[in-house]
């Protein structure tokens, strides 16, 4: 439970500080939530699969969001970033549904 | 393909596999539970990048429609103005020229009826008189669907639209056929009048035409009609309609006003002081040349 407190706070935090981004790290963002949202429901299926490990899910979502940080940094460099960050959604996007799907047999046994 | 299976199949990070197996192997239980420092502040961090996120993206969103939203506001307000500056013109227009006619009905009625011929001539008043009307508009198949979804694209302008050129011949043969006054849509020709491309549309005193393009030319009725016809204008309007498909009308009336013009003004050319020589004089490069 208090993990999930974490999350909570972390989401109150933002509703109340109300940081701003600068504008050279908001192209990232998108792809920053994607990678988390992976990472979440990786954690997640790694629950209930009965093999979760704090520091691997620590480490997955930084390398997810470093990775894709990177790819889209690139990609904004060689001139391609649009169809770059499409490609990390499609990627991300797919393991999230898997994850989820996994998730879904686990709680529901469907 | 092994990828995508890769992908599909085995979708969560191999690494908890892993070090799951190389706890069992070590005699521990396979997860140590959920309750870690490390994860609840990685779990923080991720509520703080999705509020953050979220917040964000929208306020960009926002942002962009409520500046779009400003400028169309401004451009309706600008419109306004101009609309409202132009009628403030013509007011003043007709005031002028009836203070003139004033003045000079005062002083002696040949200049105040030469002024009134000159100002109708160049289109300075509003003249009433019988003539005829021409009225031009795209071909029905010219707007069809499929043929002009794009209205900018290609750059080519299809066969079946009225072009500046078909109004510019039409009219220059109406001004041939005797013609004395001439309007298109509501715009007066002056001789400082430009019809030309702009984009797809046709700009006539600069104020873009909606089809159809209506002109109206004040002439003699009995003479003007049959010298367009026989002349350059209505061979030009037969090809069109041959051959593009663009209808042409032609009709007679015996009143027609026209409006006057709110562009006919000159600000660099002056008027020859009438004191000078009587004769027109030659163009001289010594003189007229550039001691500018």
């Amino acid at each position: 439970m208090i993990p999930a407190l974490g999350l909570v706070i972390g989401i109150v935090l933002g509703l109340v500080l109300q940081p701003t981004v600068p504008l050279w790290l908001q192209p990232y963002l998108p792809i920053a939530v994607i990678a988390a949202l992976d990472a979440v429901f990786g954690g997640v299926r790694a629950v209930l699969d009965g093999i979760f490990n704090d520091k691997v899910f620590v480490v997955s979502f930084l390398s997810n969001v470093t990775v894709a940080a990177l790819i889209v940094f690139l990609g904004d460099k060689l001139g391609v970033g649009s169809q770059l960050s499409t490609g990390v959604v499609v990627v991300l996007g797919i393991r999230i549904f898997s994850n989820v799907a996994a998730i879904r047999r686990h709680l529901f046994d469907a | 393909m092994t990828l995508l299976t890769d992908l599909l199949e085995r979708p969560l990070d191999p690494a908890y596999g892993a070090v799951a197996a190389r706890r069992v192997d070590a005699g521990l239980p396979a997860t140590k539970g959920l309750h870690s420092v490390l994860f609840t502040v990685t779990l923080l961090v991720v509520g703080l990048v999705l509020t953050v996120s979220a917040r964000t993206l929208t306020d960009n969103a926002t942002a962009r429609s409520s500046a779009r939203a400003e400028l169309v506001r401004q451009i309706e307000a600008a419109r306004e103005v101009r609309d409202g500056r132009a009628a403030t013109v013509s007011t003043l227009t007709r005031e002028v020229a009836a203070r003139d006619a004033q003045v000079l009905a005062s002083q002696s009625s040949a200049e105040a009826g030469e002024l009134r011929q000159l100002s109708a001539a160049t289109g300075a008043t509003s003249v009433v008189g019988p003539g005829m009307v021409v009225t031009l508009d795209d071909a029905p198949t010219a707007n069809a669907p499929g043929t002009n979804a794009d209205p900018r694209g290609g750059g080519r302008v299809q066969d079946g639209v009225v072009r500046s050129r078909d109004l510019q011949i039409i009219v220059n043969s109406l001004w041939a056929a005797g013609a004395e006054a001439m309007m298109i849509n509501g715009q007066r020709l002056t001789s400082t009048s430009a019809i030309r491309f702009a984009g797809q549309a046709i700009l006539v005193n600069y104020r873009p035409l909606v089809r159809p393009y209506v002109i109206t030319a004040i002439g003699d009725p009995k003479t003007l009609p049959a010298r367009f016809a026989q002349g350059a204008g209505g061979t030009y309007a037969a090809t069109l309609t041959g051959t593009f498909g663009i209808p042409v009308g032609t009709d007679t009336g015996d009143r027609f006003v026209l409006p006057s013009s709110t562009s006919a003004q000159t600000r660099v050319a002056v008027p020859l002081a009438p004191s000078g020589p009587a004769t027109t004089p030659a163009p001289s490069p010594s003189t007229s040349g550039g001691s500018s």
